[in-house]
This record gives structure tokens, sequence and C-alpha cells, in this order.
């Protein structure tokens, strides 16, 4: 194509024409002599005049200089506005205006900006390292204690390969978090490096759903006032994420955080991954295998948010069992212990499986089990909100908004002052959307969804009270019989 | 929720990574081994087969391996799950299939809830037939680089409208054009249209880069040089490597194949890495400005002061070319924080450092450091963006440069980019829009030129 000849050639001669080109140009001496200390005679006198540039000057030179955005943005050409101006589309984006610094950020890393993140002598004796927590092939995990604060940190330790430069994994997980600011997610306060190692500093979590389970449950199994608890928070984290257009891709017990305080935390992004943008290639070696979606083991390179939806279903039946749910050894075994339960699916259940590159037309053809017969200690509504998750039609899966709105969880006092919360977003959301003048996505009544906490008031949030008419919230037929003050069952650890 | 799947499209399975005897790629074909560092042990020229590439190939990429949590290692039950999948270094072409001859633009209107066009008023009555006509097709799938050359050239398409209607007059603030959809383009294409951008970007920057004085700093002597100082000059050769940028840009494609959106992405994080290190000087360096402006006025309205004209000329150029907002959005806020930076070593021992306004501390993308932001950004943003990326020891072959260096670049580019290497959709195709019409806009320039001089030939 012409122009990109055009382009090339041109970019040739203004690589020969430059009088700056090559090693004898006095602009740019070799490394050797620059290996001296430089000084200011050894610079000035390179420069046209004599005399220091004058600010006026340099201006000037400064506003010659040109960006992608300047000349894609270009007033001449356009008046669209660029990206920096974009409001969201919906509030839960990945916003421009929100990148730059949470507030989250601001407290903990001193404003966030490039100067203090990137100076490395500032940080690594901030923190005193306690006791090892763990230890993976990229990355070694430390307790912490910020000497300043005495607040306690988690520290994963991440070496940098020769071969492989950063590993995929930090970077995602740097990425995505910086990114995810929610309450039902780890949060990532800080990034350190050195010469040969990242050190991420996460806020401190005292177990893993996994060991929860083990230290606290009846052989592994949980209380259900406990399991709904959790399970909403985990859903809560699920539907942030993909608000945000991320898969977390890697769900399960000991991916979730637990600390003192009840509450549920995802971590570990380093498989997660943007979606929404079309065209991509997507890996189906993602999550671990007992909590693979069927999809997924089919050989699916489609599959989208309802990944995480199947993982947050086998874990919740985990929590009531303490055990899990599909304990595969092989992608086949996997696929057969899931089919055993819940029916082994055909072109008629399920549309196009059998263009899906792992199916066999000789899959064991099983009959759809119960769940109640499976999982008697799960009461009625609370299975047909796993049956939803567990769905093998990755189409029919309920997304995690959704979930959240489920009647099930109506009796859950979190979901009461979510809900209160939600409503009081909704009405500073439809202020600023009036100053601001961009279309928000309409607040579903009870969609807590998008909530993210930052324009509540203290008050509210501690008195979970208001608005009182939540207190006998009427939502999807089903009522809710009065206030539910959290009593004995509330895991207060 | 689930729209982003919908249009995917299967990868196709060309293992075309490691094929044995490679051909030249036709665009480096013209161009002499690339040089950008000498490189000991790496074979740099295009058309030899690169040494040990295929190794990487058949071993698993392990970078992608999960990380334990704090708490994995207190795992101790007796259930002990199976560990996370690794993502491997595949191999798959993931080159779109369809790069249709189609001449024909395919718009259809964008829901008004998923677009920025939700902020636009309907048509304005005072506009004439032709603008409504223009202000129809609100979202079109580029097909291919001959798509935006047909419409480019067509006098009667949305593109030439709104073209021409900008030399005429101020247009309506809120008819900014369709949205142009370049997810179904070949990756090629993409690709051409990126090194025709950042090939302007660097002609233009070029011109000032004597004025620049950028020194590469030794190895080990960086100690007066701030952190971000380092990381900007860390990508500065000392020569222009000798390859184009379209071919450098094709062969990293050709030998580590990835999907559109890397290539997209290394507009924005330039940008970014502009708007991070520049907004703080371009700031003290106007108040300089201003106020050595003010004190020429105070020292008796002397008009034959040295100062005088550079300050006329720069105050029409500044007219010109208003800063580049960038990408971060909060100009003002970013301005007023880095005025004062909070980094001690700014303001010691070097006297590289020692002068605010030096301008060999600005991140200027030039011919000299193009090649190194190039190839660091695909190898960060793969590992992002990407479930097949490679290792960095063969993206260092690809790239021509030691291992060593693509590491310490890849790092830096992560610094510079404060590690957010997210970008919003709506900013994504925000980009996409904007190239296609920055391509548009070149081909319409060019087809103008010529077909004024074959007017001039005939008449």
């Amino acid at each position: 194509m012409d122009l990109a000849k055009t382009t090339k050639s041109r970019n040739a001669r203004a690589a020969r024409n430059s009088p700056s080109i090559g090693s004898e140009s006095p602009r740019c001496p070799p490394i050797v002599k620059t290996a001296q200390p430089t000084s200011s005679s050894a610079e000035q006198p390179r420069s046209s005049t004599s005399t220091p540039t004058p600010p006026s000057a340099r201006l000037a030179i400064a506003n010659q200089l040109t960006t992608a955005s300047a000349i894609l943005w270009d007033p001449k050409h356009t008046s669209r506005p660029p990206p920096g101006k974009l409001k969201p589309t919906h509030a839960g984006t990945l916003s421009v205006a929100n990148r730059t610094d949470s507030s989250i950020s601001v407290r903990n890393l001193g404003g966030g900006q490039a100067i203090p993140v990137m100076d490395n002598r500032r940080h690594p004796s901030s923190f005193q390292q306690l006791e090892k927590l763990g230890e993976g092939t990229y990355a070694t995990v430390f307790k912490g204690r910020n000497r300043q604060t005495g607040e306690l940190v988690a520290l994963k330790e991440i070496h940098l390969d020769s071969e492989e430069g950063t590993p995929s994994t930090a970077i995602r997980e740097i990425s995505l978090m910086k990114e995810l600011k929610h309450e039902n997610i780890v949060l990532l306060h800080d990034v350190i490096h050195t010469e040969n190692k990242l050190m991420l500093v996460f806020e401190f979590m005292d177990k893993d759903l996994k060991r929860y389970m083990d230290s606290r449950g009846d052989r592994g199994a949980l209380d259900p006032p406990t399991i709904k608890s959790f399970m909403y928070q985990l859903l809560r984290g699920i539907a942030f994420c993909h608000d945000n257009r991320v898969l977390h891709r890697d769900l399960k017990p000991q991916n979730l955080l637990i600390n003192n305080r009840g509450q549920l935390k995802l971590a570990d992004f380093g498989l997660a991954r943007a979606f929404g943008i079309p065209v991509n290639t997507f890996s189906n070696e993602v999550v671990t295998l007992w909590y693979r979606a069927p999809d997924v083991l089919l050989g699916s390179r489609t599959y989208n948010t309802s990944i995480d939806i199947w993982s947050a279903g086998c874990i919740m039946a985990e929590m009531y069992t303490g055990r899990p749910l599909f304990p595969g050894t092989t992608n086949e075994d996997q696929l057969q212990k899931i089919f055993r339960l819940m029916g082994t699916p055909s072109e008629r259940s399920w549309p196009g499986i059998s263009q899906l590159p792992e199916y066999k037309a000789n899959f064991p053809v099983f009959a759809t089990q119960d769940l109640r017969l499976i999982l008697p200690q799960v009461d009625q509504v609370g299975l047909n909100l796993l049956n939803s998750m567990l769905q093998l039609r990755p189409e029919m899966r309920v997304s995690a908004s959704a979930a959240l709105n489920h009647p099930w969880f109506n009796d859950l006092p979190q979901k009461q002052q979510h809900s209160a919360q939600a409503m009081a977003n909704a009405q500073a959301q439809a202020h600023s959307a009036q100053m601001g003048g961009y279309h928000q996505v309409p607040q579903v009544p009870f969609g807590n969804e998008y909530f993210d906490g930052s324009y509540v008031t203290d008050a509210i949030q501690q008195n979970g009270s208001w608005p009182s008419f939540f207190d006998d919230t009427y939502c999807d037929g089903y009522y809710v019989t009065g206030p539910t003050q959290p009593t004995g069952h509330w895991p207060f650890l | 929720m689930f729209g982003g799947a919908s249009a995917h499209q299967q990868p196709q399975d060309s293992p075309a990574v490691h094929h044995t005897p490679v051909r030249p790629s036709p665009h480096a074909n013209s161009n002499p081994p690339l040089r950008i560092v000498p490189p000991t042990d790496v074979q740099m020229a295009d058309s030899g087969p690169l040494p040990a590439a295929s190794t990487s190939e058949q071993q698993p990429h392990q970078a992608a391996s999960a990380l334990t949590t704090p708490s994995a290692a207190f795992q101790q039950s007796q259930h002990q799950p199976p560990p996370s999948p690794r993502f491997r270094g595949h191999s798959q072409h993931p080159t779109p299939a369809g790069s249709s001859s189609s001449a024909f633009a395919h718009p259809r209107p964008v829901p008004s809830s998923t677009s920025s066009s939700a902020q636009q008023s309907p048509i304005s009555s005072l506009r004439s037939p032709l603008d409504s006509n223009s202000a129809s097709p609100r979202r079109i799938k580029v097909k291919s680089l001959s798509h935006i050359q047909s419409f480019a050239t067509d006098e009667s398409s949305v593109f030439s409208q709104t073209r021409s209607l900008s030399r005429r007059q101020r247009r309506d603030p809120s008819d900014v054009g369709p949205q142009y959809e370049i997810s179904e383009m070949p990756v090629s294409d993409i690709i051409e249209m990126v090194a025709g951008l950042l090939t302007k970007i660097t002609t233009t920057n070029d011109r000032q880069h004597e004025h620049l004085h950028r020194q590469i700093p030794p190895p080990e002597g960086t100690s007066g040089l701030s952190q971000q100082t380092t990381s900007v000059l860390a990508f500065h050769g000392k020569n222009v490597p000798s390859i184009s940028i379209l071919s450098y840009l094709s062969r990293i494609h050709k030998y580590c194949p990835t999907t559109y959106e890397v290539f997209l992405s290394l507009l924005v994080y330039f940008d970014r890495m502009t708007e991070r290190v520049n907004a703080g000087p371009m700031h003290s360096l106007r108040q300089a400005n201003q106020q050595s402006m003010e004190q020429s006025k105070n020292d008796g309205e002397n008009p034959t002061d040295r100062d005088a004209k550079p300050q006329g000329s720069s105050a029409s150029v500044q007219a010109a070319t208003p800063p580049p907002s960038g990408s971060l959005g909060k100009p003002a806020e970013t301005l007023a924080r880095e005025d004062h930076p909070p980094s001690p070593p700014q303001q010691i021992e070097s006297p590289l450092e020692s002068d605010p306004y030096n301008l060999s501390h600005f991140f200027v993308v030039d011919s000299f450091n193009i090649h190194r932001l190039v190839i660091a950004g695909v190898t960060c943003a793969s590992k992002f963006f990407s479930d097949v990326f490679y290792t960095n020891s063969r993206y260092a072959k690809v790239g021509g440069l030691p291992l060593v260096e693509l590491n310490h670049l890849e790092l830096q580019f992560l610094l510079l980019n404060d590690f957010r290497l997210a970008v919003p959709l709506e900013e994504m195709e925000a980009y996409g829009t904007m190239l296609v019409e920055f391509y548009a806009r070149e081909v319409a320039e060019q087809h103008d030129r010529q077909s004024s001089s074959r007017n001039a030939t005939h008449g």
C-alpha cells in the first residue's frame, strides 16, 4: 500500500538525513565519554548558542513535539473529545478518570504518583518481613508489617526470571488489581521493585477459605449462615470483576481469602484477563480442574463470565459438604464426574455442543440427579441458586449480578445494608449524572452490583437501617420477614 | 455482559512461529540487518532462521503458572486440589481469515447506550441535508486497508463529507462522525496503520532531536538521575536502527504473532508515558516562561531583549499546537501534583538534573527510541492481553537486542506505565476509530496530491 511505502521511505530518509546519526555526532557521545561525570561545561558548548537556552525557546521546542493523541485528536480534523475526557458509559467501567488515583492508593502510596512509586530507594526497608506464608513456582509470600503504621501486610515476592522476564501472572495481577478496588477483592497496596524481584504488598488476610473450612467447619463443612454470607461476598466480588470486564478464571477455595471480621475477598488474579474486545484468543487451560466449567473442559475458547459462575457453584457445594463437588483426576474424568451428577448433555439439551473440540458422541449417558439427594444439607431456595450456577450450558448459567438478587440472600443482613447503600449510591450518581451530563446505567432497585461504596457517607454505612423501608423489603416474590439481625450465627472469628 | 465473546473468532492453527527456513519479510527485505545493538550471540538478519527460536516453542511457557496466595502453603488438607493451570507458548496464528476485499461500508446504527454517542444531541435542524446524511451511520466495521482507501477517496462517503466539511466551517461539535470498528481487520493491516502513525510521530519529533541534548546514562553512573529519568533514557539509543518501524512491527508479528490490541495499545501506552513524564516539566516550563516574560516586561520594555523573540514565536506555536492532554484525564490535577516533585534526587548533584527545564528529561518518541519502545511494549502488552505469548528470550531475538537489555526495558516500560496496562474498552475503541481516521486522512491527502498533479500535467 502506498502510504506504507511512503512512510517507510520517509522514515528511512529521516534516519539517514538526520544530522545527529552516527557515533561521530557530537550530540551523541559514545558511552565511554558519558561515563565520565557529566558536567554543564561538557554540555553547554554543544548547544547552538553558548548561553543557556531561555525557557521560552525550550517551550517552543517542547511545543513542537508530538504524540499519538495529539495527532489522532488534532482539533484541525476532529471535534471528538480525546480519551481523557471520555466518560465511562457505565458505572463499573475501568474508567480513565478513576484510573489515576483511587482513594486507597492516595492514602497508602503517598499519592500513587510516578515518582514515589518508581523511586526504589524509598522502599525495601519500609516493611518488616515476618514469617513465610507460602511458596509457589514464581512467588514467595511473607507476612509483613509496615514499619510506619504497624499494619500487617502480605508480601508477595516475584522472582524475575532471565528467560521469561517479568511473569505474565505478575503483569496481569498488578495491572488488574490496581484497577479493581472493591471490598470483596483483596487490596493491592503497592508494588516495590528491585533489581531482580518484584514485591507486591497486599492487605493481610488471615486464612484462605480452604484452610478456614478445615479449621472451623465440621469436617470441613461450614454452617449455613456462614455459607450464605460467604457466597454473597464471593458473588459481589465476581460481579464487580465482570462489571469491569475482567474474568478471574481461577476461582477456588484456596484463592478466596478470609479475615477475622468474616470478610471474604478474591485473590490471585494471575490467570485473570480483560475481556470485551472482540477477536481474542482465549486459552482453554484455565481454572483449576475441579472448578473448571464443562464448556471449557469441552475445549471451548469462546467462554465468558459464566466460567467464574460455575466455579462459584462448585465452591458453594464444597462449603456445605467440606469436600470438592467434582474431584476429577483428568479432563475426561472431570467431565464424567460432572455428567454423572448433572446428566450427560446432548445436542438437544445443549445446541452446538457437538461442535466443541473435546465433544465425543460416545460419552457415557447419565441421567440428571436430584441435587437434593446429593446435598441434603442445602435448603430448597439455596438449591435453586446452586442449580442455576451449575448449568451445563454456559448461556443458561445465572450471572453474578442476577445471583446477588436471588431470594436466597433476602434474609442476609449484609444484603439489606448493601441495598440501602446502593440506593444512596444511585441518588449520588443521579446528582453527578446531572452535573456530568452523561448516561448512567439505570440502577436496579435492589441491585448492588454497581456499588463501590465511594459515595456513601460513613453515617449511612454504620447505621445500616437507613432507609427504613428496606427492613421489610419485597423482592422477587419473597417477603423478608422483618429485620434479621446477626445473632449467634454470624461468623466473627 | 456476554457481548465480548460473541464476536470472538476462532484462531487458526497455523504454526507459523517456527518454520525452519524463515523467509525474509517482504518489508524488511530492502533493509540491512537490524543493528540496534551489536549482539555477540544473536543472529540478527531477517533472512536467517531464528536461532533456537523453536525451542521456546516446544517448551511449555512457564511464566503463567499460578502463583500461590499467602494462604496456599497452609494447605494441608487431604483434599489437595490440582494446581492451577499454566499457559503455554502456543503458536496459533491469530490473523483473522476475513481479509475481505469488500469495499463497502457496513453501517449499522450503534445502540445509543453503548458509546459516547449517548451524549450527542440529535441531528440539528440547522444542518444541511448533506450533514444529516453523513451523521446517520454511527458505527462502521472496517474490513481492510483497501476498505479505508475506498471510502477515503470516495467523495460521497461519510468520511469525505466530514472531511470537506471540517475545512469549510466549524462543525456542530456534537457531530463527531462514525465509530470505526477495526477488530475484523487483518492484524497486518492494523500494524500498517500503527506504523504510519508512529512514523509520523518520530519524523516530527526527530526535527527537535538536536535540541533535546539527550545523553545515554552510563550503566554504572545513574545515581544522580531520578528513577524516572533513568527509565526514560533506557530506551534511547545512540543510533537510529536501520529497520523501518513498519518492518520492525511486521517482523515482530511474524515471529511472535499476537492479536491486534497488543499493537493498538502501544499508542495508548506511549501517550500515557508522555503524560506521566512530561506533564510536570511542561507545567514548570510554562511557569518559567511566564515569569521571564513578566520579568522582561518589568525590566523596562526592552524589545531587543534576547528573550523577546523566542517568546513571540513560542506563543504562536503554543496556540497552533496545544499541548496534548494525554490520556490521564486530569491534566490540572496532574500538573498541580507534579509541581512539587516529591522525589528529592531531582534537585541534587547531577547538572543534568539540576536544570528543571532540561528537555532531556522529556519523554519523546523519536527514531532513537521507537524500536526499543515497541519491542518492550509488545512484550508487556502480549503478556497482559493475550493467552498466547512467548519467552523474553524469543522477543529479544525477534527484536534484535540482548535478553538482559530487553528484561531491563520491560521493567522500565512497566514502571513508566505505573504497572497499569489495563485499557478501558472505550479508550481502546476510541484509538481504533481515530487511527482509521488518521489513515484515511493520509490516503485522502495523497489522493488529492495525485489528482492535482495529474490536473497540472494535463492542464
